[in-house]
């Protein structure tokens, strides 16, 4: 684990890469093929990992169709009555006003939803304007922010702080629901300065009070977003480079033109999906701000042009994030085809660190290197095992070898699937005398070997 | 690897009957037993007695009952008819019977043909099986065959032969690691304990003379009357209640004063009755429309004095109200439960009821209370404006408040309608009352929802002839987002000529108040005046004339499974959560499970007092035609 996390500290690989040349097309040749783990590694970085048929399948078509279908999937009827039903489902289970039960349910999607990019991202934006059903206790408005983040989470970044700022359970959340002209919260300033949109050294703490004044006026009824217009500050404000009557929807476009913005968010979206330790003011997301903004900071295209970049195909970009709890739960779980009571899941995800609808703070997940720590290594070990232990799989073989009682396959093709590094051979035919010297049957067979493998640095990072 | 595997399990399944039918060739004694119960066999402080009389006649009704039929073709009991845990039954099964040269309904028959039973004894794992059969020497046979079958098992899977012989005084037992087998004559019998093997090897001799339970004179008096009665039950369970009670397992049945607010108003009087008497009997009987449970023990008047009033009225003759005739057959009513409680006199009675704790707490609800009674004792003015007796109604049909105009609205969960009936003493003093607290009740609830940004209610109360009308309806507001909670909850009180009905739907409400006038009240209805639900459901009724119908509970069962049905995507939501599975897995062991239920119609439990006997029954009442299969056809 050490060595892999020094290596990943002490190389600044990125420093190598022309911005340019980095984020330019990347194209298979006959020395860099798009081939199975390429294929594995877009859909770990994108998506939630996927089961080996899905891979297979997706070696077999090109990568920019691959690509294309992880941003915008086919929506067939039957996959829109899908989403329908799950729509449907999120709601009774609003209603019922158990949150960690809705917090169970998104995993679930997350395990089986087609669209698991969309999943993911509305994962990260739900970690980004991050709000917790600890302090907002109607289940129904997390529910609601979910729905809204899920909706433009590919859209325009400005479409989504609009959003956000008129959102009740960001409204509770930070207090910003009795914000009233004689007594602006700056709560809700501040955070969209700091956390949503600039991040620290863009602004003044002027600009936030001139900032809290454009917010005022703003509450919520029936479970809605209204606007007391009595209690609005219609005076003239001065903030960032914005000086008149600015309202909520003004104020925020004037924080999303912000220079500032684009780089913000696309270093955050780098930090996700590319590498954890990019600096903010590096040159790589300085020129990919300048492509966020010429797309009207629309996300899709954005991301669209990281998973087809030449930076995001290298070896180097392998194994230089480490998995959140839930990408890392969620992602075994859809490789094996396991199905898991999820309440029990999202226990573990608490303990982990991560429980979806529950972030800590306003600023969300750290990341990074948090994830990881001696508590948690254990923690991680024990799920793995738990997860395969207790959960039930589908029918098939989760990997060709499982049919053919082959461990030393398994093993091997577990870590093509699950491991964004490869594991050493040594380390390889440890596991899988591990696995055949187990006297239990094959499932538990198979959770024994998980759990080991769980313990690995390459099984941490993707 | 399957052949060999299902061979192992079937020999297995050999084994672990012929543990079960003994080894005859070790216990070779040719005393023959007597006709007497098998009871007499068993020791007089004997806590629980499990009889079947007529073994063949119970398998034939059950082999040949339509709704094991019809388990039978369920979605998620077929699949498993083919799969290979059920095969190797089938071939362990098909084993014996070839040893044994016949089916295992005739072998049951041959070998249990006089009686089983199966009893439980003071002290920790001890338990008794006894089997009589008809034929001496087909009960040795068969031992000898499953004997050699046990062994052969253990051999072929290299283990030791899994039982070996000791010699007693009484004879010969076969002991195994967990339990021990013996045979005399016709009887034989399995117990998890060597001593009580022999003890049962000792008193099947007929120099024998150790008390025994049959001379026990409660069961003997019972005995008799069993065997004299016609209809006589498929199976009976005798308990013990001195003995249970002083094996401490059930501590409910020693306890003076309960911690349970709720237990205590519900079981009370059951729990009392059975606290203080020797024995219990439970009766089963099996039925082609029914299965049917009928628990009796005695009860004396005593039981109904001092603060055990409140449940079976003076004398033990409180009887179930029937302001709303038991049985009504509309609103798609789910339940409906009928039961003798004098809340007034219950609650004046917390003190000798309940703990401490418990006591406190109804104390400090006492006090609020009042409070929104206008300063009224709750106890006793407020609970003890009512009449003894109350009804609680639940119906299947989903509230009227729901738009049905807007297909969004029909989303989420539908709540089943309630209400609760009850009968005013003194009309014209309490309806103002009850009018004003329930205003006062939703103006609190109104300042809760307020204080949440949630809808509040309208509240519309006007006086009427002989009564009063407080109607509620959630105000939904032209923007409200009607794809969230599904309004369905509009609580409404109407009071009219002393009826007091108080329920979660406006209209059913009115409805409800507004049912006729019975010809007599409640607390003065006597048996013949209430419908007796034993006399059309197969079988014999005993309801002797004098009885009192304390309780009565019916449940439709078609209605809740259809409201279950009507609320399957919750259903299939709570699957996916709880088990992890993908919708399409969570609808299909949803829709199993309703499939499941649909083979009940419905339940009936009873509770009633006669001058000496308190009983219970409980009726499960057998759907005859379920719906083609398939739970695709059946979506509401």
């Amino acid at each position: 684990m050490n060595v892999a996390m020094s290596s990943m500290r002490d190389s600044p690989w990125y420093d190598r890469w022309d911005p340019s040349d980095a984020w330019s097309v990347w194209e298979p040749s006959a020395a860099d093929r798009w081939d199975f783990m390429k294929v594995a590694h877009l859909h770990r970085r994108a998506g939630f990992a996927a089961p080996w048929d899905a891979v297979e399948q997706d070696a077999n078509r090109s990568h920019t169709d691959v690509i294309g279908s992880l941003l915008s999937p086919a929506r067939t009827e039957a996959t829109q009555q899908t989403f329908e039903a799950d729509k449907n489902t999120g709601q009774i289970l609003a209603t019922g006003g158990n949150s960690r039960q809705l917090a169970a349910w998104w995993l679930l999607r997350m395990v089986h939803a087609p669209e698991a990019a969309l999943e993911r991202l509305t994962l990260f934006w739900h970690g980004h304007f991050a709000t917790s059903a600890d302090k907002v206790a109607e289940t129904n408005l997390m529910w609601r922010q979910y729905l809204s983040l899920r909706k433009l989470a590919c859209g325009p970044f400005r479409d989504l702080v609009q959003e956000i700022s008129r959102d009740p359970a960001m409204l509770i959340y930070l207090d910003a629901r009795d914000s009233r002209k004689a007594k602006p919260n700056e709560n809700f300033a501040r955070e969209v300065l700091e956390l949503f949109c600039l991040g620290t050294g863009n602004y003044t703490e002027q600009d936030i009070r001139e900032l809290a004044r454009a917010f005022t006026g703003g509450g919520i009824r029936h479970g809605k977003f209204f606007e007391n217009k009595y209690q609005f500050d219609e005076g003239e404000k001065s903030f960032l480079n914005y000086r008149g009557p600015a309202n909520r929807e003004q104020a925020i476009d004037a924080i999303v033109d912000h220079a500032a913005c684009a780089q913000f968010i696309v270093w955050k979206l780098v930090r996700q999906y590319v590498a954890d330790d990019v600096p903010r003011d590096h040159p790589l997301i300085r020129h990919l701000a300048q492509t966020y903004r010429d797309s009207h900071m629309t996300t899709s295209v954005l991301l669209n042009k990281i998973w087809s970049s030449r930076l995001f195909f290298t070896d180097e970009c392998r194994g230089a994030r480490v998995q959140g709890p839930v990408e890392w739960c969620v992602g075994l779980l859809r490789t094996l085809r396991i199905s898991f009571p999820m309440e029990g899941l999202a226990e573990e995800l608490r303990l982990l660190g991560q429980l979806p609808l529950y972030p800590p703070s306003v600023k969300g997940w750290d990341g990074g290197l948090q994830w990881i720590d001696v508590r948690t290594a254990i923690l991680r070990s024990n799920l793995a095992h738990r997860l395969v232990r207790e959960g039930r799989m589908a029918e098939g073989s989760p990997v060709p070898s499982w049919a053919r009682k082959d461990w030393g396959g398994v093993v091997r093709e577990l870590a093509q699937l699950l491991c964004a590094q490869a594991i050493p051979e040594p380390i390889l035919d440890s596991l899988t005398k591990l696995a055949e010297q187990t006297n239990e049957d094959d499932q538990r067979r198979l959770a024994i070997l998980l759990g080991s493998m769980a313990t690995l640095p390459e099984f941490q990072v993707c | 690897m399957m052949t060999v595997g299902c061979c192992r399990l079937g020999l297995l399944v050999a084994w672990i009957l012929a543990n079960f039918v003994s080894p005859a060739i070790a216990l070779g004694l040719e005393q023959h037993a007597d006709d007497r119960s098998l009871a007499a066999y068993l020791p007089s402080d004997t806590v629980l007695y499990l009889e079947i009389s007529q073994p063949e006649a119970v398998v034939q009704k059950l082999v040949q009952h339509p709704t094991v039929a019809q388990a039978l073709e369920l979605d998620a009991v077929k699949p498993n008819l083919r799969g290979p845990q059920y095969l190797a039954f089938r071939a362990g099964l098909s084993l014996i019977e070839a040893s044994l040269g016949a089916e295992w309904p005739k072998l049951v028959a041959d070998l249990g043909g006089e009686g089983i039973a199966i009893a439980a004894l003071p002290g920790e794992n001890r338990f008794v099986a006894l089997l009589q059969a008809r034929d001496e020497a087909k009960l040795k046979k068969a031992a000898e065959a499953l004997l050699n079958l046990s062994a052969m098992d253990a051999k072929n899977n290299g283990r030791q032969t899994p039982w070996r012989i000791e010699e007693r005084e009484a004879g010969k037992i076969a002991v195994f690691d967990e339990f021990a087998m013996a045979r005399r004559g016709k009887i034989l019998a399995v117990a998890t304990r060597t001593e009580d093997a022999e003890y049962i090897l000792k008193s099947s001799s007929n120099h024998h003379a150790a008390k025994n339970l049959a001379e026990s004179p409660d069961f003997r008096s019972f005995y008799q009357e069993l065997r004299e009665d016609q209809g006589a039950p498929d199976s009976w369970l005798w308990i013990n209640l001195a003995s249970l009670r002083a094996t401490g397992t059930a501590p409910a049945l020693t306890r003076s004063v309960s911690d349970n607010a709720a237990a205590e108003l519900i079981f009370g009087g059951l729990l009392a009755s059975l606290g203080a008497n020797d024995w219990a009997l439970v009766k089963l009987f099996i039925h082609e429309t029914s299965i049917r449970l009928e628990g009796v023990t005695r009860f004396d008047s005593e039981f109904a004095v001092g603060r055990r009033e409140y449940w079976f009225g003076a004398n033990g003759q409180g009887t179930v109200p029937t302001w709303i005739p038991l049985g009504l057959q509309s609103d798609g009513m789910a339940m409906q439960l009928a039961t003798y409680r004098d809340l007034g006199q219950w609650w004046l009675s917390k003190e000798s009821l309940y703990t401490d704790s418990v006591v406190a707490e109804l104390v400090q609800a006492d006090s609020q209370l009042s409070t929104v009674f206008g300063g009224l004792d709750f106890g006793g003015e407020v609970l003890g404006a009512f009449q003894p007796g109350v009804q609680i109604l639940v119906s299947g049909q989903p509230s009227t408040i729901v738009d049905e105009s807007n297909p969004s609205s029909n989303r989420g969960l539908h709540i089943p309608g309630f209400a609760i009936v009850g009968q005013l003493r003194e009309p014209r003093q309490m309806t103002r009352r009850f009018k004003v607290a329930f205003q006062s009740v939703l103006g609190f609830v109104n300042l809760g929802l307020a204080q949440n940004g949630l809808p509040q209610y309208d509240v519309d109360t006007r006086t009427i002839e002989n009564g009063c009308e407080c109607i509620s309806r959630i105000w939904i507001e032209d923007d409200a987002d009607l794809e969230s909670p599904v309004y369905s909850f509009s609580p409404s009180l109407v009071i009219k000529d002393g009826r007091f009905v108080l329920g979660s739907d406006a209209a059913w409400v009115k409805k409800l108040a507004d049912l006729p006038k019975p010809t007599t009240t409640g607390s003065d209805t006597n048996s013949d005046a209430v419908a007796d639900p034993s006399n059309d459901k197969g079988g014999a009724s005993t309801a002797p004339t004098d009885s009192h119908l304390n309780t009565h509970l019916n449940l439709d069962w078609q209605v809740i499974v259809n409201l279950l049905r009507l609320n399957r995507d919750a259903l299939v939501a709570q699957n996916m959560i709880e088990n992890g599975n993908s919708r399409e897995t969570a609808g299909r062991e949803v829709d199993h499970l309703l499939q499941a239920l649909e083979l009940v119609d419905g339940v009936d439990v009873t509770i009633d007092t006669t001058p000496h006997h308190l009983r219970t029954r409980l009726e499960l009442l057998l759907s005859r035609d379920l719906p083609p299969h398939g739970s695709e056809q059946r979506q509401p």
